[in-house]
Formats: C-alpha cells, structure tokens, sequence
C-alpha cells in the first residue's frame, strides 16, 4: 500500500513539474492555494465514496446529491425580505469605507425609529428624485446614535430624507445546515438498507439516485439558479479565506524565480535589479497560507483514517470488502456496516454541496455537481482503492483528488483547449491505473525471482 | 505398459513458497498412479502445471515422449489432460450441461446446439452416477454433488491423463464406489488416472503405483505390491506416525450445548434434537446432502432457522443473529474454508484476530498490540507454517489455512466448537495435529460437535455419534456401538436397533 501512495505522489509531482516547466506562473502561491482549495472541496466526495468502494459497493449519485444539498440549502436559508411601513428619518450623512478599501455612504438616524441589522434594505427618494434601494453593510451604535453604512457605493442621500425600512429574515444558518446534512444522511440510509436488506445492486440503486435527486433539485428550484446573493458574508468571507501556513519549498524559485533562486521579471526576459543593480533573492521555503476547505479537509482526512486503520469498524469494513460471507461467518454484522458507509458517503456529498455553495455563492439545479461523482471514483481509484472492495487508503484517495484537480488546472494552464480536457483526463487516469498494475507485478515478478535464487 | 506423460525435474515457485523442487515421474498409460504427500509437498502445484494452468520455472514435460508445453489450459486439454480440481470450478449460475460443455458447446452456424448439448451432458451425469436434471443450476448443488459434475466434465474431453485432486473429499461412502468403479473402467479403457487424496486406505485400493513428494521434492515410490499404510505414512512424512487419532474419554459435564427441534430452510424440514456435553466430542456422520452442514449454519445464525431453541449453558440466544451465537460461546470452523472461513487476500494476522478483535478493543478502538501478540500466540501454539504474520493468508497450505481458522475461534474462547469437515484438504501431519487440538480443548471442557463424510474420522474421534439422513436424525450411536456397517445403515435411512 505504500508503494502504492508513493507512486501518486510522484504522479501528482510529474504532472505539477511538467506543467510549471512549461508554465512557471502555475506554481504561484494563488495557484498552488487554488490547487488547496479545490482538491478540499472535492476531496470530502472522494473520501465519502472511498468507504462505499471499500465495501465493494458504489455510489452513483453523488454529483447530484451536492447539487440537491447546495439547493435545499439555499430555499431553507429562505432568505426574502419582509418590508415594514417603518419610515426612518435620515439625522446626517457621512463619508466611510468599507472593508475591501471601497468608498461607501454612511448615514446617522435615530435607534429609537428602528434598529437595523445587516442585510436589511432602505427604500428612499435620492437626491436626484430616484427610488433607491440601500443594503446595510454594517450598524455601530454611539452616543445615543446608530450609524449605518450601506453597501452601495455612491449613494445620494440627503438629511431629513425618510427611508422605508425592509427587513432581511432567513432561518439560522446551523439549523439549516443541520438539516441538510440530516436530509443527506437520510438518503444514504435508504441506499443502504435498499442495498443490505433488499439485496439490489448499489450500482442501480444509486444511478436512479442520480436521476431522482438531480430531478428533486430541478422541481425543488422550480429549474432557477439559486444564490446566496450578498448574504451570510461572515460565513463567507471565514470559508474563502486562510487558516495557518506550512513551508512549501521551491515554489517560489519556479514561479517568481523562473526555475532559478532570483526574482525574474517575465516581460523584460531578464532578472529584477534592485536599487544597487543586484537579482533579488528568494529563500527556497516559502511560507503559503494554507485556505480554510483545506484546513476541514485536513481534520476530515485524518478522522477517517483514524477510523479505518485504528478502529474496529475499519478493520471490520476491510474485512467484509474482502470477502462478505467470510465476515458473516466471523461474526460481523455485515449489514449494518455497509448501511453505515453509504450514510458516510453520503452525508460527505451533503457536505460538499453546501461547502460548494459557500464557495460559489450560487447553485445551479441542472448542472451544479454533475459528473463529480465519476471524479470522486477516480481519485479513490487512483488513492489504492480496489473496485473489488476490501483495500483502500485515505492518504491516496487524498492525493488522488489532488491528481485530478493538478490535470484540470494544468490544462487551463498550457492553455490547452476546452475540448481535450475529458481526453487528457480520461487518458492520463487510464496510464496511471494501467502503471499500477504493471508496476505490482514487475514488483511480484522480482519477489519470485528473489525467493528462487535464495529458496 | 508405454509411458504416456513423462514429468522431468519441474520446479516452480511462489512468492514466500518453493512448490517444487526438481520433481519427476512417469504416468503410464493405463493405470492409476497415486500421488501422494502433506499439504505443502508440491502435489496440486504439479497438477497445475500439467493442466496447464501455470507454466513451469524449469523442467520438461514429455507427451509420447514428444517436449510439450502448455500456455493454457485449452492447450493441456486438446492434448488429452484433464483435471478435477479440490477447489471447485464450476459456474454457479450456468445449467450442468452449460458447465460441462463450457468453451465446447455444440453449435450450428454460431447458435448453441441446446439439445444436443443436454443429451451429451445427460450421458456423462450418467456415468458419474449423479442423478440429476441437466438444466439444475451448478449452484443450487451441493459441494459433493458439484465434484461429480467436474468429474463428468473431464469424461466428456476425452481425457487420456485424468488428474483428481482429493476427488472423495466431499463424496459420501456409496458416492466414492461408484467413482472407484468408474475409474476402474477407465484405467481399463486404457486411461491414465492420477489419483490425489490424503486418503490411503482409498489410495491402497486404487492405485497400480504411489509416487510420495515431500517438501516438494521426490521422496519415493511405490509399485503394488509395496503399497501398504505404514509405507506411504514414513514416506509421506519422513518418520513413523503412531496413534493416529489421539482419542481419549473425558469425564462428561454438563450439557453444553442443547439444540431442540431445530428446522432448517432448506434441507432440514424434521425438526432436530439432541445435546452435547462439556469435554465431550460429538460427530455427526451422514451421506452428502443430509443437512449435516445445514444444521451447524444455522446453529450460527448464517442460515435461518425456522423454529427451534437452542441453549448454550443454559442461556438460550437468538438464531439467525451470528453475532449473538458467537457471544453466546459457539463457534464454527466452516467446510469451505476460502470462502466462509477466510478472508484470503487479507494478512495471517488480520485473520487470526478478526473474531476476538472485539474483546481486546476499547471504544471502538482497535488494539494493535493486544491483537499481535494474541496472532503471534496462536501461531506459535498451533504451529502454523508462515514467513511473518503479515504474509497474505491465500499463500498458505490448506492445512495451515485450516490452522488459521481454529486459531481464530480459540482466541474468542469458544464454549462450543461446530467443525465442519475440520480435515478436509489437509495433509497428514496437520490432521494429527488437528486431532490433538480437538482433543485438548475437549479436555479443557469445550463441547465438540464435528461432521465428517470420513468414516475414519467419525470412529476414530468420535464419543458418540449422531447420524443424519434427508434433513432427519435418524439415529444416535454410542461408542461401543460405533461401526463402519452401523453408521452406512442409519446413513441410508435405516432405524437404529435397540
């Protein structure tokens, strides 16, 4: 098995290098947090469907389990707007700025007329006679006075104007997190119980899961795209950014060096000079902040691997992978075992979706999570899992996804055109397994050509 | 007598295995030549290279004293070899006919010739004595039943070297005349049989000669008038094995365990009763088919039950739950051990501790050291021949596969042990040693039930014995009572005299 991550890890490297050969801007750190971020996001389905693979099952329906999820998310925020018959008088107006660096309007107005929270809207007649609409982006109370600065960048408000206040309601984010993630679990119950207790194939169950969920999303969103709009910017704002940093060595030789240790300037074709005339040097490590998906999957990754190399039920789930009546025989309840891996696997889709959404900021019904089931079973394949059932690693599933998100951003990046990407993609994971396999058995060729010389 | 198939000095090897090591021998047309030897002596590797199934590292296979060569078994099987192996390989879900003719069907401008392929199969079912529909699905037979259809699929290659490979090991007493007799008429037809079984006394009737491989090499051979017991044993095992079934009476306890009209799905529609007792061992004797096996699944839980009580020192649990039978104190080494008893791709370790893992973990979690050093204790106690304790189990002779299986019970310290055909497969040293096992955990009290298609076995091991007939026992035998004629008649559907 360690051989076995090894050999991803090369790939993963080959493919990284090669592209940074021909690209060097591909290893900047945006990129290389970029590479992070989307191997996180999709690394959640990757690991969810390594437990079902293990069983020697198979989960079909992920993609259109993320898009359901990412739905129902957003219709159970049910985010609208609730307008009042509040009038509220403008007491002065000022300059502030907003947390990206952007000029915004600020206006002062009485707490004892209303008492506003983020996202509420302010409907008024502007100085020029328009009917505007201004979001709240913050509210600070002083003085017996509430200051609020709206979100929309010139805004013309004059004093004494009034404003009509609407009020922004949505149910709180954990409880629909909860239930979404409820909802996710529920469906994976049912695909395990199908499968244990009625004895249908996972293969047929999940590929009509596949068309029932990505169908129950389309009604569900009446066919609309769904977004967060402007909302939940806390949230988002902590999920698109950094958590801690790791040293990363020789990245920034690459990308800002060229393949050399001094900054190079690519449009003079030559390197950067400082004020004396000397190349600027770059230190080998380069500290890259680590984004926060990558930091969940990192707590995730090492859960799951905790549990299936050091708990019963991974010892358990191997086993009856390997050879389910043999388990039985050994006592195992194998049933419950394989229902509890569909449930995993798809609470890991749920998951995903609303991370996705986080990411994204929308969903779209017919297309958001399609075919990322076929990734998450490429990765797993590609990290060591057998679709025999009874081998898996988390390690190389973990690196699988990297692979296959490293081949995607790599294509982007040699600019190669849209149209070969399933190729390429196609045909490299088509190497990589065939490489496998040969490499086991140059490896148990020589083990028995060892074993007759000394034997 | 022309010399049909010479063998010259093969040799092969697996990883962490030398199979052979420089073997040969001479098959004469017409005769049957008995190869025997432990697990582990090389016999079904050789076999495998005859049929075909894997090339050898080095040596010459000579057909009418013409060099051949097999890269498949198509090629082995075209040049006149056949060969029945002990793990069988029928198609569960294709029709005896399809199995028989399977890469050979009769056909008429690409469209299989059904019927004329049913009629064919229908004659070698015939042959073998197995008196069955063509159209039954491989599956739906028994073990035994199966080894017959093997049998009648070689008869229709014609073969000219037919290999068996512990072809009675699932065959009851009248089941392995009929094979005798038909490999009588082949040998006279002018047939080659090569005969392996663990089993002198058949191989005594048999055979016109005995080759013995030891440790994968020659250990010597005999011709007909040499044949005798204690003459294969020495050569077999290198030293002179006396008290070959270590039997000894215990002082009985309690009753242990207490089955009370059991019905079975499947093939025990009677209800079934009967008990045993701490330190004392049962067997159950009976033809293939009887519902020996049927009764021991579902005292497990892996079969259903569909009515009975069974109690285990008194506390009753519930059937059809596995786990609730093993927390109760039972334990089942089952008949097909690659498939119900091991997880072969997995390490001798990880199936030593898969059972009692449960006991030494806290919380779910496991502990890795605990469950090495109770591996590391099993296979020291049970000597079970392995490189390391992560060598993949599938590597392992039958016999130390078999080990593995024990080891795993009696690391969760069974109350009741159910052994389905504990031997079967396995080499004379480790049967002793299997033996000796039993024998010392009935001495520690444990209640022994085992079922056994050798009569040997049944009345060598055995304190008393249950016999089965058609889903029904139909008698129980006392040790003073045991006899080869006592157990055929109840096994045939006799009343027991009083």
């Amino acid at each position: 098995m360690n051989l076995k991550n090894v050999g991803i890890f090369l790939l993963l490297a080959i493919i990284l290098l090669f592209t940074a050969w021909k690209n060097p801007a591909f290893l900047a750190d945006r990129n290389v947090q970029s590479l992070v971020r989307w191997t996180s996001l999709f690394g959640f389905c990757s690991i969810g469907v390594a437990f079902v693979i293990i069983t020697g099952g198979i989960d079909l329906s992920i993609g259109s389990l993320v898009g359901l999820s990412g739905c129902i998310l957003v219709l159970m925020l049910n985010q609208h707007y609730e307008p009042t018959d509040i009038q509220v008088g403008v007491v002065a107006v000022q300059k502030s700025t907003l947390r990206e660096g952007r000029e915004a309007v600020q206006v002062v107005i009485d707490p004892k007329e209303a008492v506003p929270k983020v996202d509420d809207t302010f409907r008024f007649q502007d100085m020029r006679g328009r009917e505007v609409v201004g979001t709240v982006y913050a509210t600070e109370m002083s003085n017996d006075q509430m200051f609020v600065t709206f979100r929309e960048p010139s805004l013309q408000v004059a004093p004494q104007t009034k404003m009509k206040w609407a009020k922004f309601v949505h149910r709180p984010l954990p409880l629909v997190i909860a239930a979404v993630m409820g909802i996710s679990m529920l469906i994976g119950l049912v695909h395990g119980l199908l499968i244990t207790k009625l004895r249908l194939q996972p293969f047929v169950v999940t590929l009509c899961g596949l068309l029932i969920y990505r169908g129950m999303a389309r009604v569900l969103s009446k066919d609309q795209p769904l977004g967060l709009g402007n909302t939940l910017d806390g949230v988002k704002q902590w999920f698109r950014g950094n958590g801690f940093s790791i040293p990363v060595p020789g990245v920034r030789w690459i990308s800002e060096g060229n393949w050399t240790p001094y900054v190079w300037d690519y449009s003079a074709k030559a390197y950067e000079r400082d004020a004396d005339g000397r190349a600027i040097a770059l230190d080998f490590w380069q500290w890259i902040a680590i984004p926060i998906p990558g930091i969940l999957l990192l707590i995730l990754a090492v859960v799951a691997w905790l549990l299936l190399t050091r708990t019963l039920f991974g010892r358990y789930l191997l086993a009856l992978g390997n050879n389910q009546q043999a388990a039985k025989f050994s006592g195992i309840r194998t049933d419950r075992m394989v229902i509890a891996a569909y449930v995993i696997c798809s609470a890991m889709a749920g998951l995903s979706g609303i991370l996705f959404t986080f990411d994204l900021n929308s969903v779209e019904p017919s297309s958001t999570g399609n075919v990322y089931e076929l990734y998450a079973i490429a990765a797993a394949v590609l990290g060591g899992c057998s679709l025999r059932g009874g081998t898996g690693s988390i390690v190389g599933v973990v690196v699988g996804t990297a692979v296959m998100r490293a081949l995607y951003l790599s294509i982007e990046a040699l600019s190669i055109p849209k149209p070969y990407e399933f190729v390429i993609i196609g045909l490299a994971l088509l190497l990589a397994v065939l490489a496998d396999e040969v490499v086991l058995r140059l490896v148990q060729a020589n083990k028995m050509r060892a074993q007759a010389k000394t034997g | 007598m022309a010399v049909r198939l010479k063998i010259h000095e093969i040799t092969k090897s697996f990883p962490g295995v030398k199979a052979l090591r420089g073997v040969s021998m001479d098959v004469m047309e017409g005769e049957v030549l008995a190869v025997i030897g432990e697990n582990g002596a090389g016999k079904s590797t050789l076999m495998k290279i005859l049929a075909g199934v894997q090339p050898p590292d080095t040596g010459e296979l000579r057909w009418q004293d013409k060099p051949v060569s097999f890269s498949n078994t198509a090629e082995s099987q075209a040049c006149g070899i056949s060969l029945i192996h002990q793990e069988l390989n029928l198609a569960g879900n294709l029709s005896l006919a399809a199995n028989i003719f399977l890469g050979r069907e009769p056909h008429r401008f690409g469209w299989i010739d059904e019927r004329a392929m049913h009629k064919e199969a229908a004659k070698y079912l015939e042959q073998v004595g197995l008196n069955v529909s063509t159209k039954t699905l491989a599956g739906e037979l028994s073990i035994g039943q199966q080894q017959q259809v093997e049998i009648a699929k070689a008869l229709s290659c014609d073969a000219k070297v037919l290999i068996m490979d512990e072809p009675t090991s699932s065959l009851s007493s009248g089941e392995a005349e009929k094979l005798f007799r038909l490999i009588v008429q082949l040998r006279d037809r002018g047939v080659s049989v090569v005969y392996i079984s663990h089993r002198l006394g058949e191989v005594a009737r048999l055979a016109d000669r005995v080759e013995v491989l030891r440790d994968g090499a020659n250990a010597g051979r005999l011709n007909k008038q040499e044949i005798n017991h204690q003459a294969m044993v020495r050569l077999m095992v290198g030293r002179e094995l006396s008290q070959y079934f270590p039997h000894q009476a215990h002082p009985l306890r309690e009753v242990r365990l207490k089955v009370e009209n059991l019905v079975v799905a499947g093939r025990v529609s009677h209800p079934v009763s009967f008990e045993v007792r701490g330190g004392e061992i049962v067997g159950m004797a009976g033809l293939v088919g009887a519902g020996r096996t049927e009764v021991l699944e579902a005292l497990l839980g892996v079969r259903t039950a569909l009515a009975g009580k069974v109690t285990v020192d008194g506390k009753t649990y519930n059937l059809g739950n596995p786990k609730a039978a093993i927390q109760a104190g039972l334990a089942l080494v089952p008949e097909d051990r690659r498939h119900q008893g091991l997880m072969t791709p997995m390490s001798v370790e990880e199936n030593l501790v898969v059972v009692s893992s449960d006991q030494r973990s806290r919380l779910g979690w496991l502990d890795r050291r605990g469950d090495r050093a109770a591996a590391q204790s099993q296979v020291e106690g049970l000597k079970i021949k392995t490189p390391h304790l992560q060598q993949t189990a599938a590597f392992l002779s039958g016999g130390n596969q078999q080990k593995i299986v024990f080891g795993k019970w009696i690391l969760n310290k069974p109350k009741v042990l159910l052994l389905d055909e504990p031997t079967r497969g396995v080499d004379i040293g480790a049967k002793q040693e299997i033996y000796s096992l039993m024998e010392k955990l009935a001495s520690e009290g444990v209640a022994i039930l085992f079922v056994s298609s050798e009569m040997e076995e049944v009345l060598g091991m055995a304190d008393h014995a249950l016999v089965m007939h058609e889903g029904r026992i139909t008698g129980e035998l006392s040790r003073s009572q045991l006899s080869e004629e006592a157990i055929m008649e109840l096994a045939v559907g006799g009343v027991a005299a009083h």
